[in-house]
């Protein structure tokens, strides 16, 4: 008799938590061992109850989904995740960070079981239809890390993206960097364009996530 | 007697000077060539006497003497055109013919020993004797110049002009004097005065109208003047060593040159001016203006700049570098007034820093003495100056710490736009009258130029501002169509979810003991959930689209396509360029801009293909939707009255307005439908233009410190 497999569910949803427990506590092979309604939660069961497969919302309270990831496998490396989310976000992002598969909350019963089974061998079961989504994020990202060999920003950005981070205001960063208002300006266009950002808050934290300050 | 042999040199130079000045006319008219023509024939007798005194024999002289007196003939009767011409008298066609035709007469009769006998040896030097026919001829030659004489005093008499009168008079004084010259040439050639004056009467008829010329716009020969003298300096050059190799050779080894070599010379001299001119100019230019030069080279610069360019930043860098440059000076300020302000603020100095520099007082004494003062202030007139006096102590303090000598205010069209400041001089020398004058027309100039500058400035802001408040207003609204898509998502779709699953939890309970009424029921209310969870899915995906702010307008607009697919009509998306991220309130827009389009087609397009084409260039993006379906008559139904169906269309319109684009709606009934959006991409991000708003919010806390 082989071991049935452990699953820790991870949502704050709890009517969805609890339709999910039952419909997997039915499978014979299966068991729930625990739930969590956000982050810190999750992250003291798996420590506590070592589970063997996580389904996980990318959308959670406390912490982003994609970073609860990274902090579940950093605590117990070996761990299933499978994401179950309601909307495909994040989709490529969640996977770089380490997913194992990635689910649709309509998905049918049978779908969901076996995504369970299959994550718990080492597959990656995904839902059908996001294939070319995922494809497209996947391009994007390998462009921006081609991208990145090439210094992401100039010197002079950088200079004036630290400035940002240390929150000084433009007519600051002229007054140091001896450049115009004006230059500086185009400069931080130039580094929101560059990061995707809209405002230096955006700038600063998408900055903190490429490592780049 | 080397002065006696070397004068008609001199003359030759100096008519030489004034012909290039007058040929440099860029659009000559008739009277430029006839005066050109005078002037040079008398620079020629200059350079043919010279040639006949330095003769070694009396047949050398001859032959020289036989080249000079045809020329009195060209020399009299171009002046009689040139006055004609000059007077504006009008002539008939014959008169002008006859008058050349007893001209060339003339010339041609000169040579012959009717006229001109030969030559004879006088105590001064060669002199010609006479033939029979000398008197007629003298009398032929001297007509058209006393007719002349005539035309020119009444003119002189009648004009209104007194620039005109002057010119006149010169002309007519200077012409008087060479005749008068050129009668004492052959009364001493008739022993009848001991020295013959031709030279003495060319030379002061050259000066003459080089006074008139460059006092009186004489043909408006003004500026070329520096063209007649570069081209005297190649002359010179030229000339001088060939002269002095004549002269060398002539005295010391008996040799002169062939006619060919001199002939040679001359080509290689016309040559050289094409060569060497433009050099010879910059030369002359330079000794000419002086210092002026390089002044003017650096303002030229400046004037290019301000015509090509209505940025503020590069005008005011180019204006202060120039003056920087022409007056030779460190210190250069630019103060740009405020009209709503009436406030002066430093925009940019070549020594201070223009931000920590605050602003004159709102209303200040400086900025409205300046705007009544004419003309430019200087320093010590400001410390004397009564209405001055009344002036703060913190913008005396201000005025100190600019440490100028020279205030030039800037004026268009009477209204003070700025003040250029002048620091002192490095040599310590004071400003001369001339480069004040340089200063005003620079700065004439510049007022212009800042004016408009400042007008497109102030547009852009307020486009700016229009922009942001529209992107406000389409934020508000988006941020709570997004509130009510969370919300949606996290109550809703999940009690959804949890209800999908329960039923198929109990659908695997009932297993096969369940009748099959009952299975068919539970499938019944399992697909009714499945759908109200797609439903919803599409409502909230519509209300606030999670792809647009995940990863940009490309993936939000392949969505939206999608979604279209599972209606059944074949969508293909292409995208083109480098995707770039936009401002949030202007991918919003265009997002529902493409989002509308995407409804119309499928509410009444009956397509079953769409091509959704994105396409990022450099400055701007469109996006066109093409559809196989019915079409319909836009005409139509941009005239008809307003109807529900119809406002999809003006919302788009408005969309495409508030992204400062362009929207294009192709269609013909039967023919499908092509929609096509494009706007420009934001110079400046939204971010910045809060930041500027907000920057313009505490501006005047600290402009009213001072003085308040």
């Amino acid at each position: 008799m082989s071991q049935r497999i452990r699953i820790l569910l991870v949502d704050d949803h709890e009517v969805v938590r609890q339709g999910l427990r039952r419909m997997l506590d039915m499978e014979e092979d299966l068991e729930v061992v625990g739930e969590a309604a956000d982050v810190v939660e999750a992250l003291a069961q798996v420590q506590a109850l070592s589970p063997d497969v996580v389904l996980l919302d990318v959308k959670m309270p406390d912490v982003d989904g994609i970073e609860a990831i990274q902090m579940l496998k950093e605590r117990q490396p070996e761990l299933r995740i499978l994401m179950l989310t309601l909307y495909e976000e994040h989709l490529a992002q969640a996977i770089e960070a380490g997913a194992d598969g990635y689910l649709l909350k309509d998905s049918k019963r049978e779908e969901l079981v076996g995504a369970v089974r299959a994550v718990n061998q080492g597959q990656s079961p995904m839902s059908p239809g996001l294939g070319p989504k995922l494809f497209t994020e996947f391009a994007s990202l390998a462009k921006e890390s081609a991208e990145g060999r090439a210094p992401f920003l100039t010197e002079r950005q950088m200079s004036v993206l630290v400035s940002i981070a240390a929150g000084a205001t433009t007519k600051e960063i002229a007054g140091k960097l001896f450049l115009s208002d004006a230059s500086v300006k185009r400069e931080i266009s130039a580094i929101f364009a560059r990061l995707g950002a809209r405002n230096r808050s955006e700038a600063i934290s998408e900055a903190y996530k490429r490592n780049l300050i | 007697m080397l002065f006696y042999k070397f004068l008609p040199l001199f003359a030759f130079f100096f008519q030489s000077f004034l012909f290039y000045t007058v040929f440099g006319v860029r659009r000559k008219r008739a009277v430029h060539y006839a005066l050109a023509v005078f002037v040079g024939s008398m620079a020629l007798w200059g350079l043919l006497i010279f040639w006949m005194r330095g003769s070694p024999t009396l047949g050398d002289a001859l032959s020289w003497e036989r080249l000079v007196l045809p020329l009195f003939a060209v020399i009299s009767y171009s002046f009689f055109f040139f006055t004609v011409l000059f007077t504006s008298r009008s002539l008939s066609r014959r008169v002008w013919a006859g008058a050349m035709a007893v001209g060339l007469f003339f010339m041609v009769l000169a040579p012959t020993p009717w006229v001109l006998q030969g030559m004879q040896l006088r105590p001064y030097g060669y002199a010609p004797t006479i033939g029979p026919l000398w008197f007629f001829w003298i009398a032929g030659v001297y007509a058209p110049a006393l007719v002349s004489f005539f035309y020119l005093f009444r003119f002189s008499r009648s004009t209104a002009s007194a620039d005109m009168r002057n010119r006149a008079l010169y002309i007519l004084v200077g012409v008087g004097f060479s005749f008068l010259g050129a009668t004492s040439d052959y009364l001493a050639a008739l022993g009848l005065l001991p020295h013959p004056g031709g030279i003495y009467g060319n030379l002061l008829f050259a000066a003459l109208v080089t006074v008139a010329v460059v006092r009186h716009h004489l043909v408006d020969a003004r500026i070329y003047v520096r063209r007649g003298v570069a081209y005297t300096l190649l002359s010179l050059t030229v000339i001088l060593p060939y002269v002095a190799l004549t002269l060398i050779l002539n005295r010391q080894f008996q040799i002169r040159l062939p006619l060919a070599v001199n002939i040679i010379f001359v080509l290689g001299l016309a040559a050289s001016f094409r060569l060497l001119g433009g050099y010879f100019q910059a030369v002359a230019d330079r000794w000419f203006y002086r210092s002026r030069y390089d002044a003017l080279q650096a303002l030229h610069r400046f004037s290019q700049t301000a015509s090509h360019t209505l940025e503020l930043e590069e005008l005011s860098e180019s204006l202060i570098a120039a003056v920087k440059h022409a007056m030779a000076i460190d210190t250069v300020h630019l103060l740009l007034y405020s009209p709503e302000r009436e406030t002066l603020s430093l925009r940019r100095s070549s020594v201070l820093d223009a931000a920590s520099f605050p602003p004159f007082p709102a209303g200040d004494l400086l900025a409205k003495r300046l705007k009544e003062w004419d003309g430019i202030f200087y320093q010590e007139d400001m410390e004397v100056d009564p209405v001055l006096r009344g002036l703060s102590a913190a913008s005396w303090e201000a005025i100190k710490k600019l440490e100028g000598q020279l205030f030039v205010p800037l004026k268009s069209g009477g209204k003070l736009v700025g003040v250029l400041v002048l620091g002192p001089r490095s040599s310590g020398a004071p400003y001369t009258q001339e480069e004040v004058g340089i200063l005003a027309t620079v700065t004439n100039q510049a007022a212009v130029a800042f004016e408009n500058a400042k007008a497109l400035d102030s547009l852009e802001k307020e486009q700016r501002r229009v922009l942001l408040l529209l992107s406000r207003t389409v934020l508000a609204q988006e941020d709570e169509r997004k509130r009510i898509s969370m919300e949606l998502h996290d109550s809703v779709a999940q009690w959804l979810v949890g209800a999908s699953y329960r039923i198929q939890n109990v659908q695997k309970l009932l297993g096969e003991y369940a009748d099959s009424e009952t299975v068919r029921e539970l499938s019944d209310i399992e697909s009714t959930v499945d759908q109200s969870l797609k439903e919803l899915r599409r409502v909230m995906a519509g209300l606030h689209p999670p792809a647009l702010d995940e990863l940009g307008l490309p993936h939000a607009v392949r969505q939206a396509a999608e979604r279209l697919q599972s209606d059944g009509i074949s969508c293909r998306v292409e995208t083109k360029g480098e995707p770039v991220r936009l401002p949030m309130g202007i991918e919003i827009a265009a997002y529902r801009l493409v989002q509308e389009a995407l409804i119309n087609v499928q509410k009444h397009a009956e397509a079953t293909r769409v091509v959704l084409r994105l396409s990022f260039r450099a400055d701007d993006v469109s996006v066109e939707i093409r559809d196989n379906g019915k079409g319909f008559d836009y005409s139509a139904i941009v005239s008809s009255p307003v109807s529900d169906g119809h406002l999809g269309l003006f919302g788009m319109r408005e969309r495409a307005g508030m992204l400062g684009g362009i929207l294009k709606i192709e269609s013909k009934p039967g023919a499908g439908t092509l929609v096509k959006l494009s706007f420009p991409i934001p110079r400046t991000s939204l971010t910045e233009v809060s930041e500027d708003l907000e920057a313009e919010k505490h501006e005047p806390a600290h402009s009213y410190t001072p003085g308040r």
